[in-house]
């Protein structure tokens, strides 16, 4: 974590476009982001994964502003500060199945650049922090599903992020493990900015300081979690639980506009 | 270790590296061991043998790079990767390092079997193998590379065995047509000289630069950010490959006069072998001396036998007469001993009775049907056999072998008295170095 993170804005969007031949994902979106656990919520084809991507450096905007700790994208020497300074579990998670966790987390400290010396201890700490130190020297292949999602966090967090992006990150976890899982996102938000794209609405409540929901490009709700359970009480939205009922309420009333 | 070493590492034992090492051992093995008597006892030919070897192992090299490049895209790991701060071209060195180190193992691999063979009996070191074995590491590096960039550039997985199929065919061509200046542009060659013959420093040096320019500009092309740089190393290829492709084509092979030097075991008959092949005279002279006494009391008989590799086949001319002409080496085992059959069954005895027969063939051109007969008839009286495989053929109606049929002509000439058989020989001989048609005419007649 570096001293400046106290000062800066980890993630400024403005008026952002992106489009993908005549499919506009994201339409003059504006998001502001500090230190914190943020929920990403929308149906599918909302923008989610887009805005994710984007945040990744991996996509480029159409049209539009984006700033990460105070940086723009626009020259190489900044887009590599900032990827050092990166974790990214993207939605559908490639890996190479015979490096082992181990191998694999280590392989990725490379990637970010971290300094030799600090490698060992970070991929003990990540591996531990997703509680798989007992399969850190497993093959990928050999693990399930839910431990491989586990490895995908590992490598993410591996170089202390100060922007996490997490998409669909509790995708395969039993309920045991999101539990821990939430516990490692509020410890990570302490400090760093950590977005959380997700379909399940009680990890937003469990562990987010806040939500936003987006759909068809553009954000519809930003507030806190107990916001967005008071806006289905309002709003006569449906649902088993009230987070549920804020969910498909707020997204009723942007349909309606 | 730092962690750019434990990610060449972990390439090295998880990434194809490892696949290929034993690809190449295994494919390696078996194209060395499959033509033994090209290399056997000798340093340079197992060197240059390798060469030709590259012809199967480039194509797999650029293979096994494609592979290896695919496989961000078969992991659907590209996304991830492109989150990450460490230049591609850190990467991509990572990887194709890593394949190429693997593939280089398993060659390295093969040539020390090789060498181990080789060391005990080489009776001559030779001279500049060591870059013509060097060379063959930066071909491989070099196919690797290319590979590396079409794997990256091409999706889908028949990428990588279409373009192993299409070097194979364009390094096929080159070696087939060695005439031109340009086929030494392919790291591998068509030929593996016979131990007198090497390679200058001159063309190493030159493929040296060739290869490994060309290897840097295609890794630049397709890992750095900056392509211009490529021009750098680009500018370097073309400066190597213009001398290359200008020069001689078959004639780059320099005669080597010490590998050439005859050592002799003195007679009559006198056997003499080149110093290259001298791991073989002990095994050979006996059996050399055994076949040609044969000719002993043939007025103009063969009193010496000599190995082909003591001259440069480009010197031409003719050999000294009462001379037998032996290409020795292609009954080496590969342990340096003497087999007694080479690889098509064609025994020693036949060798040697080949040799004198073709005397009429080293003078002129004969066409005519008696002088083919008699020819027939001297290789017969000489020892010659039709070989193991056509003997086994021969069986009757009940599947039982059977001798081999004497010819009428043989049958009347060894019906002579011993003294008449030689003097008949002589004439023969006679005849041939003059390229007398006719006399060979009369003589076929004498058998009836």
């Amino acid at each position: 974590m570096t001293a400046s993170t106290l000062v800066e804005t980890h993630v400024e969007v403005s008026d952002l476009v992106v489009r993908f031949r005549r499919t506009t994902a994201l339409d003059g979106f504006d998001l502001d982001l500090g230190p914190g656990v943020h929920g990403l919520l929308g149906p599918n084809g909302a923008g989610k994964t887009t805005l994710m991507r984007v945040l990744a450096t991996v996509a480029k905007p159409t049209a539009g502003h984006v700033s990460l700790f105070d940086r723009d994208l626009t020259d190489y020497p900044s887009l590599r500060h900032v990827r050092r300074r990166l974790g990214y579990l993207p939605q559908h998670f490639g890996y190479y199945p015979r490096f082992t966790m181990r191998e694999f987390v280590e392989y990725f400290a490379w990637l970010k650049e971290m300094p030799a010396a600090s490698v060992p201890l970070a991929v003990e700490r990540a591996i531990e922090r997703v509680g798989l130190s007992d399969r850190a020297d497993d093959r990928l292949r050999r693990l399930s599903g839910g431990m491989v999602r586990r490895a995908g966090i590992a490598q993410a967090i591996v170089n202390d992020p100060d922007l996490l992006l997490l998409d669909e990150p509790t995708a395969g976890l039993d309920p045991e493990q999101r539990v821990r899982f939430r516990g490692l996102l509020r410890e990570m938000g302490v400090d760093a900015c950590v977005i959380v794209s997700t379909h399940l609405v009680e990890d937003v409540t469990a562990a987010c300081t806040d939500v936003t929901l987006v759909n068809e490009g553009n954000v519809v709700f930003r507030g806190t979690p107990p916001d967005l359970i008071a806006a289905g009480e309002s709003g006569g939205g449906e649902g088993d639980t009230p987070i549920e009922r804020g969910y498909t309420a707020v997204l009723r009333a942007a349909r309606q506009r | 270790m730092t962690t750019g070493w434990r990610a060449l590492r972990t390439e090295l034992i998880r990434g194809t590296a490892p696949y290929a090492a034993l690809v190449f051992a295994a494919s390696g093995a078996a194209l060395l061991y499959n033509e033994t008597d090209d290399w056997a006892g000798r340093w340079a030919p197992l060197a240059q043998y390798l060469r030709v070897m590259l012809i199967v192992l480039v194509p797999l090299a650029v293979a096994a790079g494609a592979w290896q490049a695919g496989r961000e895209r078969r992991r659907r790991i590209n996304e991830l990767l492109g989150s990450t701060p460490r230049p591609g071209w850190q990467r991509v060195i990572v990887a194709w390092g890593a394949v190429t180190v693997g593939m280089s193992a398993g060659l390295l691999a093969v040539w020390l079997s090789g060498a181990v063979l080789v060391a005990p009996v080489a009776t001559y070191l030779g001279r500049d193998w060591w870059w013509t074995l060097g060379v063959a590491f930066l071909g491989l590096a070099a196919g690797s590379a290319i590979g590396v960039a079409i794997g990256r550039v091409i999706p889908g997985r028949v990428v990588a065995p279409v373009a192993g199929v299409l070097t194979y065919v364009v390094l096929g061509y080159t070696a087939y047509d060695n005439e031109r200046g340009a086929s030494w542009l392919a790291p591998s060659t068509g030929y593996a000289g016979d131990g007198g013959l090497y390679l200058p420093l001159s063309l190493h040096g030159l493929q040296a630069l060739w290869l490994g320019a060309l290897t840097a500009t295609v890794l630049v092309l397709v890992a750095a950010r900056r392509k211009l740089w490529a021009l750098v190393p680009a500018g370097m290829a073309v400066a190597a490959a213009v001398p290359i492709a200008s020069g001689p084509g078959y004639d780059r092979w320099v005669s080597d006069p010490v590998a050439r030097e005859p050592v002799c075991v003195p007679g009559p008959p006198e056997v003499c072998v080149a110093r290259v092949n001298e791991f073989l005279l002990d095994d050979l002279a006996p059996r050399a001396q055994e076949a040609l006494a044969r000719w002993a009391g043939v007025p103009g008989g063969f009193v010496r036998a000599v190995d082909s590799s003591m001259r440069d086949e480009r010197d031409g001319g003719p050999w000294p007469d009462q001379t037998i002409v032996i290409a020795v080496t292609q009954f080496a085992t590969p342990t340096g001993g003497l087999s007694e059959r080479e690889q098509y069954g064609g025994s020693f005895q036949s060798l040697f009775a080949s040799a004198a027969a073709s005397v009429i063939a080293q003078h002129c051109d004969p066409d005519l049907e008696s002088v083919w007969r008699a020819t027939d008839v001297v290789w017969a009286w000489a020892g010659g056999d039709s070989g193991e495989d056509e003997a086994a053929e021969l069986v009757d109606g009940n599947g039982n072998p059977v001798e081999s049929p004497t010819s009428p002509d043989l049958e009347r000439l060894l019906a002579m008295p011993e003294a008449e058989q030689k003097a008949w020989m002589g004439r023969f001989l006679a005849a041939s170095r003059n390229c007398d048609e006719a006399a060979v005419t009369e003589l076929m007649a004498e058998l009836g």
